[in-house]
């Protein structure tokens, strides 16, 4: 975690398309509204998490500068502001059902947290 | 959770003439009335959000404003005709289970037209919709 703030992760491989599309099935099912700018915040910090599980320690100094370096967004605030109303509308929509899977609690009384919520995807798609 | 089991190991990209067919496909194949003006704008407005993806976010200034210049009318009027096209695809199909492929609650109104190409140029762009075997909606949507 030294120099991570500098990194840029690149997408050349045939699993990082597997895992695009894993993650966008997910997020589709799950209801996030597509046309938000937090779909794809959300998007990208799951893959960053699934690649290095402790990114989540930093979310505030490395996740979401580099999401924003690589969505190209104005800074930090404004990925976590998107990231946050995307999960809001989520917790909105009708897909309780799913919801309720993946985290286990009825999100419309406790609405989870952004790290909660990328972290618990991140970690679904390494266990399946 | 969903019973997808295949992942594309490789993008088809299309272009061009295919693009269009594709999405007049998959327009087609949801339920949207072909007769409709509106049918002709979104078709194109997500062939636009498929080839930029960025062009979502200005959806008034960029796309509706392109869409009328090719086609020599006003903003005001394709924003009128995509959201009629799109609400008579809400009132014709089987509301419950567009709801669950557009996330949107059974009961509320239509998606917006935003979410509707996002949404639409998106599955198309990671080729999680199958449009020659009529498995959008996963079954018969009579």
């Amino acid at each position: 975690m030294n120099d991570s703030s500098k990194e840029i992760v690149t997408y050349d491989d045939i699993n990082d398309i597997a895992l695009d599309i894993r993650t966008t099935r997910i997020l589709i099912g799950l209801g996030v509204p597509t046309s938000c700018k937090g779909y794809e915040y959300i998007r990208r910090s799951i893959i960053l998490t699934y690649h290095t599980p402790e990114i989540t320690c930093y979310i505030t100094k490395t996740l979401y500068p580099q999401v924003a370096r690589v969505c190209r967004a104005s800074n930090a605030a404004n990925v976590e502001r998107n990231c946050r109303h995307a999960i809001e509308s989520a917790c909105r929509s009708s897909h309780t059902a799913e919801l309720r899977e993946y985290f286990g609690y009825d999100v419309t009384v406790h609405r989870p947290t952004c790290a909660q919520f990328i972290s618990t995807i991140a970690k679904h798609l390494h266990e399946t | 959770m969903s019973a997808y089991n295949d992942i594309p190991t490789e993008f088809t990209e299309y272009s061009g003439e295919e693009l269009t067919r594709q999405v007049k496909l998959l327009i087609s194949e949801l339920g949207v009335p072909r007769r409709l003006k509106g049918f002709s704008y979104l078709c194109r407005a997500i062939e636009l959000v498929y080839m930029e993806p960025s062009a979502i976010q200005n959806v008034i200034v960029g796309l509706y404003r392109q869409i009328a210049v090719e086609n020599n009318t006003t903003v005001s009027c394709i924003e009128r005709n995509c959201r009629t096209a799109i609400k008579l695809l809400w009132q014709r199909c089987d509301t419950l289970k567009l709801a669950a492929y557009f996330s949107c609650n059974e009961h509320s109104n239509a998606p917006s037209v935003r979410e509707f190409v996002a949404l639409l140029a998106d599955k198309l762009r990671r080729n999680l919709i199958n449009v020659s075997t009529n498995s959008i909606l996963g079954g018969d949507k009579t």
